[in-house]
Parts: structure tokens; C-alpha cells; sequence
């Protein structure tokens, strides 16, 4: 039986002395010469060794070994001279030295046939380089030019060999050609116009992957735009053709003393010798984009392509995301360098951050994905994409990001930490606090009991090895337990308890049509066990009331909130914070219905309820929490009725309850800050409120993903500030039709809600003068309005009319105009918001207008 | 590079069997592999070794395909051409310093060059040098094959320990672990030569 020696030399390493002797002596059983190979071993174990010893590279001995691999290489020798000005090519005339490139040399030349003069470029073999390798790499890259025909990639004309025998070719010249981004900055493009040049770009770089060409080499300098504004590609001399099976590159690579692709725009993959596929041109391409945005690299390289440094960059790396580096101020730079970049792009920092931020951010680093997997399979992808987001239409590397962020999707790894921190704290936690709370009694043991089991249940289906590289979330946990629920039918206390957990965690996640069936359930079951006048079937009420209000049926919810409040007479404190709960709630009804004042009245009970629970038995954090809630909502009652000096105050008093509570970035605090921004905008303060509603939108979108009630109305408030503060139409329509979008997902085509935001983005189309598709949307949102019976009085029906009326006059329509003008007067004659006299006086001056066309 | 590992493979399968290999399209694929185990441990700031780099991979490739050894799987071809790399230094090493030898020989008197022993314990990694090495490696080799054999795909081959571990059956600790004390015992030996041999008499 052989020994092994690595066995005994890893046991003998820890032992010292005497215990290694006694140890080795053993473990060699007397084999002399294993014996004193181990210890020749151990010897040169006692000092390691220095930790550069052998990690460098092999100092290479002396020898000329040029001289020595002459003979092997054995290429045809070729003798040849620089081409000079003045001397001829074919019918050409060299002018000048454009270039050199790895393998071949640039020159300017002309035809001197007297009629015309026609400028060419001409590469040519370089001298010196005419080995085996260079000329079939020559020949690979005319051949690749052959075949390609498109407006944006320089021309191949035709090829030949010169007098002295190298071999060249002449293309197409691109006159007074300057590289992309110079290019773009010079004329000072806005990024609309430098995304519309990039668009060529990549439409010439799709065409030469559709013929299954590869660049490998996209960088600035090879993409020329000349006096014309015209884009063209150039060099495509490492390009590889995709069905070839001969990539002669690789050879060329290591017979050039440097690698064949310019780092500070390569890929992972090129540096690592990887594989290269299409996505490596999506690679190169995301750097100038990024380049062309923000007017500088993701990251810039030391000289010295193969440093570890560099490589580490490339490799692991990740870019800021473009929005936010263009406002980053560098230690190393002066002050106005993020000025004068944006300046180049028609900009300011604060309003380029604003147009990169989202949609841009999310292409530029979906492009520069590391894993090539990761990034637009194509450049065709990357066109398209562009293409979606200059259309304004939805980009998909958004959705990208909406499932990396949002609704909390973790991948399948960290699944349970998801399940522990989340669903723990959602389901768990709710059945816990049952489980100690006060009014456990003996009869509900079974009851929890179930409703236990029912959770571990749950938490087995979810085994992650199941969802094997898929990503899991809440809504597959209550997924599971949908299907689950009907297990507890002999239970039914226990279910309507999980019915209401889980009513709660749909309407948590803006799932309103599951939590409404749960609701509905869990009440039905209560009645039914007579259980009126417990806490959990008046909670359940409330909670089917802020479904409703989701709904968009407030007068539903309103019931809902008076016949829970004349439910609730329980004294106990959990009960009393619930009624101040139910209070507020019914305040923020009142106010959608306009009746601010009761509004008012409810808040302020809810606050008067929540401010005798301090020193209660009560969670200090829990009461804490209510009063905040109970002061939003007062303030936005006074909000409402023009008391916007003490609702900032209330607003402000709210905000940072909530925020030592709940941290920055919780979505009730997003909530007060909206609010607060509507006050403050209100009173003029345009550039705070601006400021509140960018910092809830990043807490909505940061939280919930890209689709929420809350990002809707976010965005429709920048919209408005754009449009009506800084007169930025183009701004204000990219805001509000997102805003509109999102609410067609999150809240449906005719929600009351949708019509609203509809409504808003007419407006500014119709300001503009865009009366055929403005109309059109005050017509469906009017049309929406009439379906969910909103009455004629209300602000928005006003508006809408106001509008379409004003639309009608414009359109010659003077009639219908007429009617509708005057029904407006009438209706806001005696209105005190500021929309409405807005409308009122909106209302006067058309028909005012309409007197004098039509006396 | 799936692709090029099951390409690689097959050819050199095919090389075996079959009287007329396709040597040619064998080298286009290996030689991208060849470049950068050449590389990974030629990088250097002096001159002409980028050239010399490549000099040594077509060196390495006929030396492979010359052997009477030939690869049967792509594993075996990575060590066989660490070994052919380390076997085609230490030639030119050699070559070296005949050539030093008779330009000293020329220029200064014997005693000179003559061998001190002691004097290589104070040098340093720096002026390594690969003939020493290589006897030592070879010595090595005697005692633990197996760290001799991480040495030469380590140090000659520069390969990752990943697919050292794969060539030596161990896991990938084991192959760094080998690295560390086989480089501990030639940095012990190259610098201290007396000890070590002190040892082996004393048995």
C-alpha cells in the first residue's frame, strides 16, 4: 500500500519537537527513505518563502531570441519601402499619412485624372508586417468590407497589391471626419440629437451584424462624422466574421506588440480572453453612449492595457450610473466642470440628471452588464431599445430593473432572508402578537394552533430548491397560500384570520381585486359567527375601505368607515388606536369627496385619539405613528380648503415623526413628503416642492419598482411643475404620459384616477396646440369620470369641461363650446379652490373669446 | 471557449487516429490558448519580450507536436505544454550563459566567475535564476512529484490554481497549498542550499 506523502506532511506541519518526531515515526513505519524525503520537505517548510518569490514573471534569459526564431517562422521575406507622398497607388496619388494602425498603414490619396478629384483613403500592408499571418488577416478584413454595403460604414472601393507587393485596399474617405464625441460637442448637440446620431451608429453596427460581423473595435475614433453630419464606421481590421472558422486574429494578436482592441472601450470578455460574441459590440457601444451622455468614461484606464488595475476595472468594476455622475463634484476637478459638460449637451447638471435618470441610466448599464448574458444580446436590441425610448415608449431594460428592484425580488439565494424579514414580519408577526395578545384565551388555542400549522405549511412550499433560478417573492408566497386556504374550512375563525393577513399583504402590494375576495370573505365569515363587534371584523371593515377607496368607489368606503365607527365603542387602547386609525382613514375619504371640512373634523379626532394613548400600555412607536398619520391628514384637509401656511406646518410635524419612526425611505414617509409638496407648491415654493416630490418618487420607486399609485402621482406632479413653473413641455409630456401609464397598470383604463392624469396631460398638449389629442383624452377621461358617476359639480368633471370646452372654441365648435362654458361658469362661480377659480376664470375668458368670433 | 475546449479535444483525438491530422486548424485553436498560458507569465516591462512570447509559443507548438508524448485530452495538453514552456526556457537559459561564459572569459580573469558558495543567500527573487531553479525543481521532483508538477503549471504553464486542481485530481485548495509550501521549499533551498543536503546526510 502506497503512502501518501502530502497526507503525512499535512498532519506533521502543525505538530513541533518532539510530537512531529514521535508522529513522523509512526506515520513512516520504519521507510528509511520516506522518512527522510518528509523530513527534506518539512526542512524547507520552516520559512515561507517571500510572497513576491515566483509570482513574477519569468525573468527571461538573455538570449536574442529573435535571432534564433527567424529561420522557424519562415515567412515570406518582403522587402519593401514606406509609402511617401506623392508616390502612386493604382490610379491614386498618396497626399499624406492618415494612420497607423496594428497591421497596416493609412494614407490620404487622390485620383489626379484631371476631370475629378476623388479622395480616398488607402491602407496598406505596413512594411515589415507582411508575414503569412498579416496578409490573410488582410485579406479577412477586405473580404468582411466586401460584403458589407451600408450608408454608415466607410466604403471598400477595391484592393490590390502595390509595385513593391503589398498588398492594400481603398475605401470610401469620410471628408473632414471628427470623432463621434468630438463631434458631438462641438455642435454642442442636446442629448435628444446626440441619441439620434448614436441610433445611426448602432443601425450600421446591426448591419454588420446581421452579415455576422463582429467590430470588436467600436470606439470614437473609429466612428467618424463628417462635414454633413453624417455618421461612418470605420476599421473593421480585428472584426470577425461570426461562421468563419478561421478567426485570424489571434494569430495577428500576438505577432503585434500590442492587443488588438482598445481597452478603455472593451469588454470583460476581450480582456479576458473570453469568448466574443455580438453582445461585446453592445459592450463598446454602452461606453461611448455613456461617454456621449455625460462626458465621461465609466472608468479610466492607466496606460498599459494588461495591468491588473485595468483588468479589475473592465472585470469587476461597476459604472456609476450616468444620472448621477453628471452632478458628482470630483476633489480633483474644478467647480464648473459639471457645468461646462452640460452646457455641451444644451443642459444644466440638474436638468441632465433629470433627463438621464431612469430610462437612459437603465440602457447605458443594461449595455455595460459585465456578463455578456446579461447585456442586449445585439446591437439590433440596443437599436431597438433606443428607438422605444425616443418614441417615448416603454424601454425594456426598465423592466429590467423593475424586477431586479421592485415588489422586493430577491434571487433565489436570499430567498429566505426575504421570507424571514418580510414574510415574518407580514404573516408571523401578525399571528404572533395574536398569539400573546391579552384576549388569548383557551378557546382559541385550536384557532392559532391551525392558523400555525396552515404558516409552516406555507414556508415548506416555498423550499427555494423548488424555485431552482427563479426568483421569489411575496406574491408567490401568497400564492401558495391562496391555495392553501381551503384547508382550514373546518376552522373558519382561523382562516378569516389568515384571510385578513393576507387581504392585508395584497393591499399592501397594490393588489386591490385579491384583497377585496379576502376582505369580502373574512367579513362574511365573521358575521356569520356573529363576531361583529370584535376588533378583527371592524379592522377588516377598514381594511375593505381603503380597498374600495383603491377601487375607486369612495362612497362605498365612506359607509364602510361610519359603520365601522359605529361598531367601535371599546375602550381598551388597542381598540381606541384602531377607531383613530378608522378616523383618519375616513379623513383621507372625505377629502377624495371633497368634503374637507368633515375631513377635517375626522383627522382631528383621529389625532385627539391617538394623543390619549400616550402612556398607554401602547407601543410608544405605534402611537407615535397614528398621530403622525392623524396630522397628515389634517393638514391635507387644510390643504384642500387654502390653509396651506399651518398645513405645512402639520405636514412638517408629520414628516419627521414618520422619519424617525420609519426611517428615510419608507413609503409613508414618501407619502407625507408628496403631500407636503403639493402644499408647498401651493405656496409658490416651486423648487422645495420639486425637491420633496423627486425624494418620494426615489422612496416609491426604490420600494415598489417603477408601478405604484404613488410614482404615478409623483410623476404627474413633476409634470406640472415642469410644464406650469418651468414651461418645459417636452419634460412635462415625458413625465405625465409615464405618470398616465402607470396608472392604466396599477389602478386600470377607467379608473378615476386615470382620467385625472389624463386630464393633466391634456392640458399641456392643448397649450401647446395639440388640440386633436388633447380633446381626445378629455373626452376619455370625461368619458371615465361619467362611468364611476362622478357628479357634474366635482373639480375634475369641471375641469375636463372647462378644457374641452376651451378645445371646442378652438376647433371652431362653437355650440358645443358654448354649452359647456357655461356650465363651468356657473358651477365655479362659487368654488373656492384654486383650480376651480382657475377654471372659472379659464371658463370666462373663452367665452369671452367666443362672443367676440361670434357676436 | 466551450466550444474551443471540445474542438481541442477532438482534434487531438483525431490526431491519433487518423495518418493526416489537420495540424493546421489544431494550431489556429491552440495557439490562442498557447499565447495566453505565454503571456500570463512573460508580461514585462522590457523590451522585445512580447516578441519573445510569441517566439516561444511556436516554439512550444513544435516541440508538442514533435514529442514522442502527444496529448490525449485538452487537460494533458495544458501539461504538456508547461512542461514543454519550462524545458524550452531552460534551453535558452542555458544558452545564456554559455554565452555570458565565453564573453567573460574574454573579458575578465577565471577567479572571478567562479562560484562562491553562500553568495546566492543574500540575492533576491529578482535574479532568479532559472537554471538554479529548474535543479532545484528537479530535486524536488524526487521528494514530491506532485508539488513539482504545481510548480511547472503554475510558475511555467500559468495556469490558474483551478486548473491546476483539475490536472492534479485535487481541489482547488490543495493546489494553492501545494503552491505555497513548494515554493517555501524552493525559495528555502534556493537560498540556503547547504541546510537542506545537511538534513539528508545526517540519514
Amino acid at each position: 500500500m502506497s503512502v501518501d506523502i502530502n497526507e503525512i506532511i499535512d498532519n506533521a506541519f502543525d505538530l513541533e519537537g518532539i510530537d512531529r518526531d514521535a508522529y513522523l515515526n509512526v506515520a513512516c513505519a520504519g521507510d528509511t527513505h520516506l522518512r527522510a524525503n518528509v523530513d527534506q520537505l518539512l526542512q524547507g517548510l520552516d520559512q515561507s518563502a517571500p510572497p513576491e518569490f515566483m509570482e513574477g514573471p519569468i525573468p527571461l534569459p538573455n538570449v536574442d531570441l529573435i535571432d534564433d526564431l527567424e529561420g522557424f517562422m519562415d515567412f515570406p521575406a518582403i522587402n519593401s519601402s514606406h509609402i511617401i507622398p506623392g508616390q502612386r497607388i493604382d490610379a491614386y496619388k498618396v497626399v499624406e499619412r492618415l494612420g497607423q494602425g496594428g497591421m497596416g498603414e493609412v494614407y490620404l490619396a487622390e485620383r489626379d485624372d484631371g476631370e475629378f478629384k476623388q479622395r480616398v483613403a488607402i491602407k496598406v500592408v505596413r512594411s515589415g508586417m507582411a508575414t503569412e499571418e498579416v496578409y490573410k488577416r488582410f485579406q479577412y478584413e477586405r473580404q468582411i468590407l466586401a460584403n458589407l454595403s451600408h450608408p454608415h460604414i466607410a466604403r471598400l472601393l477595391f484592393g490590390g497589391v502595390t509595385t513593391d507587393g503589398l498588398p492594400y485596399f481603398v475605401m470610401e474617405y469620410v471628408e473632414d471626419g471628427v470623432p463621434l464625441t468630438e463631434y458631438c460637442d462641438t455642435h454642442e448637440l442636446s442629448i435628444k440629437e446626440r441619441l439620434e446620431l448614436f441610433k445611426k451608429v448602432c443601425d450600421a453596427v446591426r448591419y454588420a451584424q446581421r452579415n455576422l460581423v463582429i467590430h470588436r473595435d467600436l470606439k470614437p475614433s473609429n466612428i467618424l462624422v463628417n462635414k454633413d453630419g453624417v455618421v461612418k464606421l470605420l476599421d473593421f481590421g480585428i472584426a470577425k466574421l461570426l461562421d468563419s472558422e478561421m478567426d485570424p486574429v489571434t494569430m495577428f494578436e500576438t505577432t503585434q506588440h500590442k492587443a488588438p482592441f482598445t481597452p478603455a472601450y472593451g469588454a470583460p470578455e476581450q480582456v479576458r480572453g473570453k469568448g466574443i460574441s455580438a453582445a461585446t459590440d453592445v459592450y463598446s457601444l454602452g461606453m461611448i453612449l455613456y461617454e456621449l451622455l455625460t462626458g465621461r468614461r465609466p472608468y479610466e484606464l492607466e496606460p498599459g492595457w494588461l495591468k491588473p488595475t485595468n483588468v479589475e476595472l473592465i472585470c469587476e468594476f461597476i459604472p456609476t450610473a450616468p444620472s448621477s455622475i453628471v452632478t458628482r463634484r470630483f476633489i480633483s476637478e474644478e467647480t464648473g466642470v459639471q457645468t461646462t459638460l452640460s452646457a455641451l449637451r444644451q443642459s444644466d447638471p440638474i436638468r441632465l440628471k433629470r433627463t438621464l435618470h431612469g430610462d437612459l441610466d437603465a440602457i447605458v448599464m443594461k449595455a455595460l452588464k459585465k456578463e455578456p448574458e446579461n447585456r442586449y444580446g445585439a446591437v439590433g436590441e440596443l437599436y431597438e431599445e433606443l428607438e422605444r425610448y425616443l418614441e417615448n415608449r416603454p424601454v425594456l431594460a426598465q423592466n429590467d430593473t423593475f424586477r431586479y428592484r421592485t415588489f422586493k425580488f430577491i434571487q433565489r439565494k436570499r430567498s429566505l432572508v426575504l421570507v424571514s424579514t418580510l414574510a415574518v414580519l407580514a404573516l408571523v408577526g401578525g399571528l404572533v402578537a395574536a398569539l400573546l395578545s391579552a384576549n388569548f384565551a383557551k378557546q382559541e388555542a385550536s384557532r392559532a394552533n391551525a392558523a400555525n400549522e396552515f404558516m409552516n405549511e406555507m414556508f415548506v412550499a416555498v423550499d427555494p430548491d423548488q424555485l431552482e433560478g427563479d426568483v421569489f417573492t411575496l406574491q408567490d408566497l401568497f400564492g401558495i397560500g391562496l391555495e392553501k386556504i381551503d384547508a382550514l374550512d373546518s376552522q373558519p375563525l382561523a382562516k378569516a384570520e389568515i384571510q385578513g393577513i393576507m387581504a392585508n399583504g395584497y393591499l399592501n402590494m397594490s393588489e386591490f381585486s385579491q384583497a377585496e375576495s379576502l376582505y369580502s370573505a373574512n367579513i362574511e365569515i365573521y358575521r356569520k359567527a356573529s363576531r361583529i363587534h370584535s376588533r378583527e371584523f371592524i379592522n377588516s371593515l377598514a381594511g375593505l375601505g381603503r380597498v374600495k377607496r383603491n377601487l375607486d368607489s369612495p362612497y362605498e368606503a365612506d359607509s364602510l368607515y361610519r359603520y365601522a365607527l359605529s361598531l367601535s365603542k371599546s375602550n381598551d387602547p388597542e381598540s381606541i388606536l384602531l377607531r383613530s386609525r378608522i378616523y383618519s382613514d375616513h379623513a383621507l375619504i372625505l377629502n377624495d369627496i371633497e368634503s374637507f371640512e368633515e375631513g377635517e373634523e375626522q383627522a382631528r379626532t383621529s389625532l385627539e385619539l391617538a394623543n390619549s394613548l400616550k402612556g398607554s400600555d401602547l407601543e410608544e412607536t405605534k402611537v407615535q405613528n397614528q398621530i403622525a398619520i392623524a396630522l397628515d391628514r389634517i393638514s391635507t384637509s387644510l390643504s384642500r380648503q387654502r390653509n396651506f401656511s399651518e398645513a405645512e406646518d402639520l405636514f412638517r410635524r408629520a414628516l419627521s415623526i414618520r422619519q424617525s419612526l420609519l426611517g428615510e425611505s419608507d413609503p409613508k414617509v414618501a407619502n407625507t413628503m408628496y403631500e407636503l409638496a403639493n402644499t408647498l407648491s401651493s405656496l409658490g415654493r416651486v423648487d422645495e416642492a420639486e425637491e420633496y416630490y423627486q425624494q418620494a418618487l426615489n422612496i416609491y420607486l426604490k420600494v415598489y419598482g417603477s408601478q405604484s399609485p404613488g410614482a404615478a402621482v409623483s410623476y404627474q406632479a413633476l409634470g406640472m411643475i415642469e410644464w406650469y413653473h418651468r414651461k418645459n413641455f417636452d419634460a412635462a409630456y415625458d413625465y405625465l404620459t409615464k405618470s398616465l401609464e402607470i396608472s392604466k397598470s396599477v389602478h386600470g383604463e377607467d379608473h378615476t384616477w386615470t382620467g385625472y392624469i389624463q386630464l393633466y396631460l391634456a392640458i399641456p398638449l392643448i397649450k401647446e396646440g395639440n388640440f386633436t389629442e388633447g380633446q381626445h383624452l378629455i373626452e376619455d377621461a370625461l368619458a371615465i369620470f361619467k362611468k364611476n358617476e362622478l357628479p357634474v359639480s366635482h373639480g375634475y368633471t369641471l375641469s375636463a369641461n372647462c378644457w374641452l370646452g376651451k378645445v371646442l372654441l378652438e376647433r371652431s365648435q362653437y355650440a358645443e363650446a358654448e354649452t359647456r362654458l357655461n356650465t363651468c361658469l356657473d358651477l365655479t362661480k362659487s368654488r373656492s379652490t384654486s383650480t376651480l377659480k382657475n377654471m372659472n376664470e379659464l371658463a370666462q375668458n373663452s367665452l369671452n373669446e367666443l362672443k367676440s368670433i361670434q357676436p | 471557449m466551450e466550444q474551443f475546449n471540445r474542438d481541442i479535444s477532438q482534434l487531438l483525438r483525431a490526431m491519433h487516429e487518423e495518418s493526416s491530422p489537420d495540424r493546421e486548424l489544431l494550431w489556429q485553436l491552440v495557439y490562442e490558448e498557447l499565447r495566453r498560458m505565454a503571456s500570463r507569465r512573460m508580461i514585462s516591462e522590457r523590451q522585445g519580450l512580447t516578441l519573445s512570447t510569441t517566439g516561444l509559443v511556436h516554439e512550444v507548438y513544435i516541440k508538442m507536436m514533435g514529442s514522442s508524448k502527444q496529448a490525449v485530452n485538452r487537460d494533458h495538453f495544458y501539461a504538456l505544454a508547461a512542461n514543454a514552456m519550462r524545458q524550452i526556457l531552460i534551453d535558452y537559459a542555458r544558452k545564456s550563459n554559455a554565452q555570458k561564459r565565453i564573453n567573460k572569459q574574454n573579458l575578465t580573469s577565471l577567479d572571478e566567475v567562479e562560484h562562491v558558495p553562500g553568495n546566492k543567500a543574500g540575492r533576491t527573487y529578482q535574479n532568479l535564476d532559472l537554471i538554479d531553479l529548474n535543479n532545484a525543481l528537479e530535486e524536488l521532483r524526487e521528494l514530491n512529484a506532485r508539488w513539482a508538477k504545481v510548480v511547472e503549471y503554475r510558475y511555467f504553464g500559468g495556469m490558474t490554481f483551478k486548473e491546476i486542481a483539475v490536472l492534479i485530481d485535487r481541489d482547488q485548495r490543495t493546489a494553492e497549498r501545494d503552491w505555497e509550501r513548494a515554493r517555501s521549499w524552493l525559495y528555502s533551498r534556493l537560498t540556503d542550499p547547504e541546510s537542506l543536503k545537511t538534513t539528508l546526510s545526517l540519514n
